[in-house]
């Protein structure tokens, strides 16, 4: 199982945003719940794998939504996009 | 006997099914609350409002939908406005003379709180205003222009995308009230230069009474009618700057949003042109039939005139409850009478304090409906 990667947003709103143009994108996502360890907010994150994770991350700054990326596997924050 | 519904300057009756239909499919698949939880039903909930939210933005060619604020009603986003900009004793605010009170109120109660002017142009007869008053009365000390899109009272609409030229070029914030055009007339907020747009859900854009709209353009900033849990940075105690999130706190109305959203769509599929055209042609019938009823006086725009379905008229030698009156019981047609909380227009065109009858159609209406009414009026006024 490829490893898995967690985009967080500063909204719901922007979860949904980057929810539709990811699908539109044919990215595949997934909602997951925000991992308490990374943000305190009670709704969503996104969830990709690992051998998407640089095309996702270029694609949401392109669009400019303001997120912050974390590998669930060494559970380290890789950064602002 | 069939009701005859002339109120939709009120709030638009009956709704389209797919407007009815989405409200109970709310409660029936989805019903649970959005933007708070991860569980696919919640998920399910806040796609439902962001599409709602893109789909007003696409109505009023907003570029970024974060920039539309949910609101209870168009009252409460003009409140947001009003009250939320940062306001200082001695401050300019000019508006018309055919404000309703969702307008006036606000900006009385900021007069006597916060000591701003407000200063009020007056329109003519027929409801109508000239940008060049505008500009003319625009001081140093002017922070903002409030108009209504269109009168609420006597259909006049006013020339926002001039006057919004005019405030964007001597750096005056505009705010639009747009309850009564909203879905009936195009808006573009970027064409117009519109800085601050507050409209109903429930009137041109068929979602349910508790739905309304704020749409504020980038880089304004307003202080938040009320403070609450929002879902997100749930770990700090005071209220997140970013949008929506800043002006919407507490559980939405989701099924209301809902209706909203099936709403919005079937004006996008309608077409607003469309819409628009269909209205004018019932307005031009009405305004027809009115005319000829003895004794009518109709007020506002002259026909031919840009004008939304809104007419306000009198029968001489019967007061306007009582047309009112006699409309319901005899007839079973429902109009509103008296001053449509818009005392400043019945005084602008005579009508000050008895009111009119005000009759206002909607798409949903039919031809018939209007002959119907026609022939009512014949009766009462004998």
């Amino acid at each position: 199982m490829p490893n898995r990667w967690v985009i967080i947003f500063e909204s719901i709103y922007f979860v949904m945003k980057a929810e539709k143009l990811l699908k539109t994108e044919s990215f595949a996502v997934q909602l997951i719940p925000v991992p308490r360890d990374l943000s305190s907010d009670c709704g969503m994150a996104i969830e990709v794998t690992a051998d998407r994770i640089e095309p996702v991350r270029d694609f949401l700054s392109h669009q400019q939504i303001s997120c912050t990326i974390h590998d669930r596997n060494q559970n380290q924050n890789k950064g602002r996009s | 006997m069939k009701l005859i519904y002339l109120d939709n300057a009120a709030t638009s009756f009956p709704k389209p099914p797919a407007v009815v239909r989405a409200v109970r499919e709310y409660f029936e698949k989805i019903g649970v609350n959005a933007g708070r939880s991860a569980y696919r039903r919640a998920a399910t909930a806040s796609r439902l409002v962001f599409e709602t939210r893109e789909l007003v933005a696409r109505l009023i060619h907003a570029r970024d939908s974060a920039r539309v604020i949910f609101t209870l009603n168009a009252t409460e986003a003009l409140n947001l406005a009003i009250l939320g900009l940062p306001w200082n004793k001695g401050d300019h605010v000019i508006t018309s003379s055919i404000e309703h009170n969702s307008v006036m109120r606000p900006l009385r109660h900021l007069e006597r709180e916060k000591k701003i002017r407000v200063e009020l142009i007056t329109c003519g007869i027929d409801g109508q205003l000239d940008p060049g008053m505008v500009a003319a009365r625009i001081q140093k000390r002017t922070r903002l222009v409030v108009m209504a899109h269109a009168s609420n009272v006597i259909g006049a609409v006013l020339p926002v995308r001039e006057i919004g030229r005019i405030c964007r070029r001597r750096g005056v914030l505009f705010l639009v009230d747009a309850a009564q055009t909203a879905g009936k007339t195009a808006i573009n907020v970027e064409q117009d230069n519109i800085d601050l747009l507050a409209f109903s859900g429930h009137k041109g854009l068929f979602g349910p009474p508790g739905t309304g709209c704020l749409y504020l353009r980038a880089g304004l900033e307003l202080q938040p009618l009320k403070f609450g849990g929002t879902g997100s940075q749930s770990h700090r105690d005071v209220q997140p700057g970013f949008l929506p999130d800043k002006y919407e706190c507490g559980t939405l109305n989701l099924p209301g949003i809902a209706g909203l959203h099936a709403g919005v769509a079937f004006v996008l599929k309608q077409g607003v042109e469309r819409i628009e055209g269909r209205i004018a042609r019932f307005t031009g019938r009405m305004l027809r039939i009115i005319s000829r009823v003895r004794g009518a006086i109709v007020y506002g725009p002259e026909a031919g005139v840009l004008r939304t379905g809104t007419i306000a008229f009198n029968i001489r030698g019967v007061k306007p409850c009582e047309v009112g009156r006699q409309l319901d019981e005899r007839h079973n047609i429902a109009v509103r009478v008296g001053m449509h909380c818009s005392p400043h227009c019945h005084r602008t065109i005579g009508t000050y304090p008895e009111g009119t009858v005000r009759v206002s159609v909607g798409f949903l209406n039919s031809a018939a409906d209007i002959d119907v009414l026609g022939k009512a009026l014949c009766r009462i006024a004998g």
